[in-house]
């Protein structure tokens, strides 16, 4: 079989990746502070991809509402590390559990509603959140709040020490994120998601919940949203509500990212979040244009192959690169 | 084992299944006839809970399942084929199948693994374990489906025109698993076209027509009937 001898690319692949996460891994010990800086909000939108490619591309909530999150994550920072006194690195799991906590009034609400209006209903809910964190005066109203200075220091008292510490954590938030979605997706539950994806209706009448799988997928991203909002509160040390529940930075981008990488399939949202930062930093300085690159970017790749980037290699190659099926194992 | 009272299911003013009685008992391999439209596979989905019914009953071992989600029924367990088949076209075929087992079957990888295997064997799909579901022929498609059923564990096996364009090897083939299957306690309800495919399989019959079952008995009896003869074959006068 022809795609069965091209299986070296996919062992060149693994070896690829294995050594990309070895580098990442040492980043602030081999870059200056700027490409560091850059790499932390790659890790951050990396862990905002995986996240939006589980609701949409397997769980079919196409949630467009999902920065409501990341600005609870950052919001609870803020309040942990800066009002309450709160160590600035407990406040950060603390984030993710706030994050959760939100999560379950939000799903009451949204999951009421289907396809469009619950893409439009959860847009509804993260504006109202986003107002409704412009009301406290605590975080500094409507304009927003600096991080106070002592909790920047916890993080590092000269800027590269700071930056890499940061860039750690978002390194380990985007890793936690990778593996442990990795993990659901070899489970029992993953089978139930990748055929959620592939055919709903077949899936429910073989035994598979569809609505406990939508529960599980809805509450599973928030605490890693959350965890996001606190490492971009940290690299931004600010928080304010147009930039913390930003639609355009956590939802907007982050659907562009899954749309051309490949929604659906494990390894989209990384190779999105690749072709995006490449070409911000390569083309950023055409300005605007670099959006027009994008958007006519991913409407071309919908239009080639609605599983993205990622569905168009997975044709040539006889496995995914992140193998998630049991099938091989489970016959052994 | 399965009994309908009374259901009805109404799109608007398009009633699909008006006022339908049914019993079908343990062990049984109740075949279904009627012409197209008559609400064939209306029925299958109202009984897996594709659709809710809009009035009338359905017990399941005794029990009320006509509220409860498709899981819970494929689990309480029914099984069912689509008539279009349904794979899941981005997994392998074993997947496809142990996704079933695991599910539907409530078993563990381990067991579901055992179990998807031995129902691909069932099936004649031993040998495409490892192709993607989207590659298959229409001819696999079908048995796939059949398998995901069967995967799951069912009593009760819902099978919607399996026979249909199959060569009369291949419909050999099929009977014979549908014999193994009978032996092994699942009863089934089939619709079918393939009117001797059905003949050799069915201990009974039933004739759905405008929503409802207009005859019901041995085989024999109903393809005599002249109620059917009228309405099914199409003899007038």
């Amino acid at each position: 079989m022809p795609r069965q001898s091209r299986l070296w690319i996919v062992y060149l692949a693994r070896a690829g990746l294995i050594a990309g996460a070895a580098v990442m891994a040492a980043a602030p010990m081999l870059f200056a502070t700027r490409d560091v800086a850059m790499l932390t909000e790659f890790m951050s939108l990396l862990t905002i991809a995986i996240m939006w490619n589980l609701l949409a591309g397997y769980a079919d909530i196409v949630s467009v509402g999902q920065h409501a999150f990341v600005g609870v994550g950052a919001y609870a920072l803020f309040g942990f590390a800066a009002i309450a006194h709160v160590d600035p690195y407990l406040s950060i799991p603390l984030a993710a559990v706030v994050a959760l906590v939100v999560a379950l009034p939000v799903m009451v609400i949204i999951f009421r509603l289907r396809t469009a209006y619950l893409a439009v209903g959860s847009w509804v809910v993260a504006e109202t959140i986003m107002l409704a964190a412009g009301k406290l005066a605590a975080f500094g109203g409507g304009s927003g709040i600096s991080l106070p200075v002592s909790v920047v220091r916890s993080f590092g008292h000269r800027i590269p020490e700071r930056y890499g510490t940061i860039y750690w954590i978002a390194f380990a938030v985007a890793a936690l994120a990778l593996v442990a979605t990795w993990l659901l997706m070899r489970s029992r539950i993953g089978l139930g998601l990748t055929a959620m994806r592939d055919n709903e209706e077949g899936a429910g009448v073989v035994g598979v919940n569809l609505i406990g799988l939508r529960v599980l997928c809805f509450l599973w991203t928030a605490p890693f949203l959350g965890l996001a909002g606190a490492v971009i509160t940290l690299q931004k040390l600010r928080v304010s509500p147009p930039a913390s529940f930003s639609i355009v930075d956590w939802t907007v981008y982050v659907i562009f990212i899954v749309v051309i990488g490949g929604i659906g399939s494990f390894e989209g949202p990384i190779i999105g979040t690749v072709v995006f930062f490449l070409i911000r930093e390569y083309l950023s300085e055409i300005g605007v244009w670099h959006f027009i690159i994008l958007g006519a970017l991913s409407i071309a790749v919908v239009l080639v192959e609605p599983r993205g980037l990622w569905g168009l290699v997975r044709r040539w190659l006889p496995a995914d690169v992140i193998p998630n099926s049991r099938s091989r194992r489970a016959r052994e | 084992m399965l009994n309908l009272t009374g259901l009805s299911l109404h799109f608007g003013a398009l009633r699909v299944l008006d006022g339908l009685d049914l019993a079908v008992e343990r062990g049984e391999v109740l075949g279904v006839l009627g012409p197209n439209g008559a609400g064939k596979t209306t029925l299958f989905n109202v009984i897996t809970g594709v659709h809710r019914p809009t009035a009338g009953e359905i017990r399941f071992d005794g029990r009320a399942i006509g509220r409860r989600r498709s899981w819970h029924r494929c689990r309480a367990g029914i099984g069912r084929t689509f008539q279009v088949p349904k794979p899941f076209t981005g997994m392998t075929v074993f997947d496809n199948v142990l996704t079933a087992a695991v599910h539907g079957g409530g078993l563990s990888f381990r067991g579901a693994s055992n179990r998807a295997g031995e129902t691909l064997a069932l099936t004649g799909l031993a040998n495409r374990t490892d192709r993607l579901a989207g590659d298959l022929s229409l001819l696999d498609l079908k048995r796939l489906e059949l398998a995901k059923a069967v995967a799951c564990g069912p009593q009760l096996l819902l099978l919607d025109e399996i026979a249909g364009g199959l060569t009369d090897h291949e419909c050999g083939v099929l009977l014979d698993i549908l014999k193994v299957l009978r032996n092994r306690d699942i009863t089934i309800v089939w619709i079918e076209h393939v009117l001797h495919a059905l003949k050799s399989a069915a201990t009974r019959l039933a004739v759905l027509h405008g929503g409802r079952f207009i005859a019901d008995g041995s085989p024999e009896a109903v393809l005599a009937d002249p109620k059917v003869q009228e309405v099914y074959l199409g003899a007038v006068d």
